[in-house]
């Protein structure tokens, strides 16, 4: 069978495996980021809970992801949900860390001038700090979706969306002749889904920052 | 005449007296050393508690012995082991290469290659190499490097980019070879961001070998293979958090030569 | 006598852990339109203390009265949309427009929009800032000088009663700064608010203080009176030394060219003579041979002070300073006699240097 034959044979699977590859990178990194963020806005003003917090999110980062869905398939079974939820963790890291990073590196006079027209607290987070450190924090989201593009392929071993699928089913059909395009074509897809990972929050970037703090 | 102070005459009354003088021990350093380990161990012991008190069936039984549990470890370690190696040896005279003057050049390309590298699957390049070069633990070796060199050649070449040139100058007016500059200023000063790339290529590293059990190989993977084949969680179970286990132990390993490895100044 | 606004009662601020106080039972009234200067030395205490008026820093003990109202327990956001606050780095909102930095008060104490447009480009104007070409630009757009006119109206904005400025313009070149310093003169005889202006630029605060007060250690009140009064009378050693060695100097720069003391440009034959251009004076023709040596006369409407005739004088090598009106014709000239006499009359010749100090100071309130 040609490439050619093998894509449109395939065609359906593999753009459904496309989508939910990409689904699933998402929706973890979106509620990575509820999460993320509002964690990194409590702790950044208190040291202790705030190394307590990056270390648990850089432990989980350091579990192996097979060994991570592994694990979760103990209390969640296979499929969506262990992978969504190693996934999730998985992107806590780098968001809390730039959102910590981000929101402390707001200018000392810009917060004293907004506290001194009587801007309250929660006023100056939601007008001021978080604005102004939102470009940095988007970098923080971008880079955990950079690594759950890959993360994600090996989901496929616990019945998990995406990809990984064609990956695993090219190990399983070993000897057949479509096995090699499935492998090939598994990587090359995933690597499609964080070229276009790129172009999203590339736009997502020219939309949400004002160009008044663009470099 | 002057006459030689020994050196704690040199040290302010009430400043802290350092542990050692040269690279390495900052305050707190034992804490940091002991405490990971002291939990992994506690971890490994709630582990072993929990399998005990589970009523074990005859597969999960023969499974978990001590000595397959021990040979999948081995196993693990020396996938993970032999490819580092191969990595360090790759990706830092590689990364020195790149940085020097005459591959300027080079440098926008590696990084696009970089960043492009960064997405794909380590179990997309493992099964790959299974497939057009065989079964192994050899070309499952051969898939690790090629995994796991990324983030040490980056960090490579980002912890040489980062010093001044003005102290490389320097370096050399005072008369040094380039080698000489190489080998006493740019690598000793490289020497974190590289340790810190060398980490996280090695967690990177036995994430994938946990794969190497699709291809024959053995590992830690083996179990929970074996795990989710036999529909066995207890075995599943045990082979991740044995895996996780050994991730964090060599990440800790990995960061306290990193953090004795770093001159101080820095 | 003008009525007091703020009235500052035994207020004092002692930081924790430490033992001294940073601030010790501070007394102070400032009358209703005028702006005072805080100058001291650094660490005296003076921005602390301005910075307890709008309770950016809480007091340890005492009371802030404003219009008759005890503020010292208030919800202070409240208390500071009602006070205008301008710092030395400008701190405008980078990723917000102009219009939205001058307006963010406005958007706290919830105007329509319409309502806060129109506000923005008045203020706009107010600090000289054309609107159909500011309004819509972003801070990093804008230099140094024009950012602090930003942050001028962003406090003017609510029509505050009062405005409190710490070093305001600090941050800018010298050029800039006297600069800043007219427009904002200019626009205090429109405005007439109540301001407390902290700095450390002795210059400056003989240069815009109605009323200065001179602190010392923990916000000791060294001095409290009029820049005439205290160049010509020091209160203390500390105060003396403040001022600086030259006060006869310094007093030049506060008693402004009067239209009635100028006399005719020196006409000799041999000597130095103006020379004009259309019938307007650009400069002096010195010495035979010489090319003329061009001024830059001083424009009465700019109400220039003797300090700036001394200025024109030395820098240019000639005998008078030369004075114009807008057009650019010629009004007379301050000659350096006239300058000595007036150094020499405030460098402690008693009566004549009040009489000469007290028209200076306008409303002669001391």
């Amino acid at each position: 069978m040609s490439y050619e034959e093998y894509l449109s044979y395939f065609q359906e699977s593999l753009l459904r495996q496309f989508g939910d590859h990409l689904a699933v990178v998402l929706l973890s990194t979106l509620l990575g980021s509820i999460v993320g963020v509002s964690a990194g806005i409590l702790v950044r003003h208190q040291p202790g809970p705030r190394e307590i917090v990056l270390k648990v999110a850089g432990t989980m980062l350091t579990i192996p992801s097979l060994a991570l869905y592994a694990v979760l398939i103990g209390i969640l079974g296979l499929g969506w949900p262990p992978v969504l939820l190693a996934l999730t963790a998985y992107s806590l890291l780098p968001i809390i860390q730039n959102t910590i990073v981000g929101l402390n590196s707001v200018s000392t006079s810009v917060l004293e001038a907004a506290r001194g027209i009587g801007m309250g607290d929660k006023a100056r987070l939601l007008r001021v700090e978080l604005p102004l450190a939102w470009p940095v924090i988007l970098v923080g989201i971008r880079t955990a979706a950079i690594i759950l593009v890959s993360t994600a392929a090996l989901g496929a071993v616990v019945r998990g969306p995406g990809l990984g699928n064609a990956i695993y089913a090219g190990l399983n059909s070993i000897g057949s002749s479509v096995a090699l395009y499935q492998v090939l074509t598994g990587i090359g897809g995933v690597v499609v889904v964080g070229l276009l990972l790129n172009v999203i929050f590339f736009a997502l970037a020219r939309l949400t920052i004002p160009s008044g703090i663009r470099d | 005449m002057a006459t030689a102070q020994p050196d704690a005459l040199l040290i302010p009354p009430g400043a802290p007296v350092p542990t050692r003088v040269g690279t390495g021990l900052r305050p707190g350093f034992t804490r940091r050393l002991v405490t990971t380990p002291i939990v992994l161990a506690l971890s490994l012991l709630a582990l072993y508690l929990w399998v005990q008190s589970r009523d074990l069936d005859i597969v999960e039984d023969r499974t978990l012995t001590q000595g397959q549990v021990l040979k999948a470890l081995a196993q693990h370690l020396q996938l993970v082991g032999l490819s580092s190696l191969a990595v360090l040896a790759i990706a830092v005279p590689l990364g020195i290469l790149v940085t020097r003057k005459s591959f300027r050049h080079a440098s926008p390309v590696t990084i696009a290659i970089a960043s492009v590298g960064q997405t794909i699957p380590s179990f997309g390049v493992i099964v790959l190499f299974a497939l057009t070069l065989g079964f192994g633990s050899r070309y499952v070796i051969y898939a690790l490097i090629l995994s796991t060199v990324l983030p040490v050649l980056s960090n490579t070449i980002a912890g040489l980019q980062q010093i001044e040139p003005a102290l490389k100058e320097a370096a050399s007016g005072v008369g040094m070879t380039p080698l000489q500059v190489l080998t006493r200023i740019e690598l000793p000063l490289a020497v974190p961001v590289l340790l810190a790339g060398l980490r996280t290529s090695i967690v990177l590293n036995v994430g994938t070998a946990t794969v190497a059990a699709f291809t024959g190989a053995g590992g830690l993977g083996s179990l929970i293979v074996t795990g989710l084949v036999q529909n066995r969680d207890v075995i599943t179970v045990v082979g991740g958090a044995l895996t996780a286990i050994l991730a964090l132990a060599l990440d800790h390993l990995t960061r306290m030569t990193q953090e004795l490895l770093t001159p101080r100044g820095l | 006598m003008t009525e007091t606004l703020i009235r500052l009662e035994q207020l004092s601020k002692t930081y924790p852990g430490h033992s001294v106080p940073a601030v010790e039972s501070l007394d102070l009234s400032i009358p209703d339109g005028e702006i005072v200067m805080f100058i001291g030395p650094s660490g005296c205490g003076k921005t602390t203390t301005m910075k307890m008026i709008n309770r950016l820093i809480e007091p340890s003990s005492g009371r802030i009265v404003i219009a008759g109202e005890d503020v010292t327990s208030i919800d202070p956001n409240e208390l500071r949309r009602r006070v205008g606050y301008v710092i030395q780095q400008v701190g405008l909102f980078p990723h917000v427009r102009v219009s939205g930095n001058v307006g963010a008060v406005l958007r706290l104490l919830k105007w329509p929009s319409d309502k806060i447009a129109r506000r923005v480009d008045e203020m706009l104007d107010l600090v000289g800032l054309d609107p159909s070409q500011y309004r819509d630009s972003y801070p990093k757009q804008l230099s140094g000088g024009q950012q602090q006119r930003v942050g001028v109206a962003r406090a003017l904005a609510a029509d505050p009663p009062v405005m409190l400025m710490d070093e305001p313009f600090g941050s800018v070149d010298p050029i800039t700064r006297e600069h800043l310093q007219d427009e904002f003169l200019r626009l205090q005889q429109e405005i007439r608010k109540t301001i407390v202006f902290v700095t450390h630029d002795i210059t400056e605060a003989l240069r815009m203080g109605d009323r200065i007060a001179i602190l010392g250690e923990r916000s000791r009140v060294e001095q409290y009176d009029t820049p005439p009064n205290v160049v010509a009378r020091p209160s203390s050693d500390f105060v003396a030394n403040f001022i600086g060695t030259n006060a006869g100097l310094r007093a030049l720069t506060l008693m402004p060219i009067d239209r009635q003391t100028l006399v005719p440009p020196p006409a000799e034959r041999e000597g130095p003579r103006l020379v004009y251009d259309e019938d307007r004076p650009v400069g002096w023709h010195l010495s035979d041979g010489q090319a003329t040596t061009r001024i830059q006369p001083l424009r009465l409407s700019a109400q220039p002070v003797l300090a700036d005739a001394l200025n024109q004088i030395v820098s240019s090598q000639a005998p008078s300073a030369v004075v114009v009106d807008d057009d650019g014709q010629l009004l007379g000239c301050v000659d350096m006699s006239a300058v000595q006499a007036a150094v020499r009359g405030a460098a402690g010749n008693g009566d004549r240097s009040d009489v000469q100090m007290e028209a200076a100071s306008g409303d002669g309130s001391a």
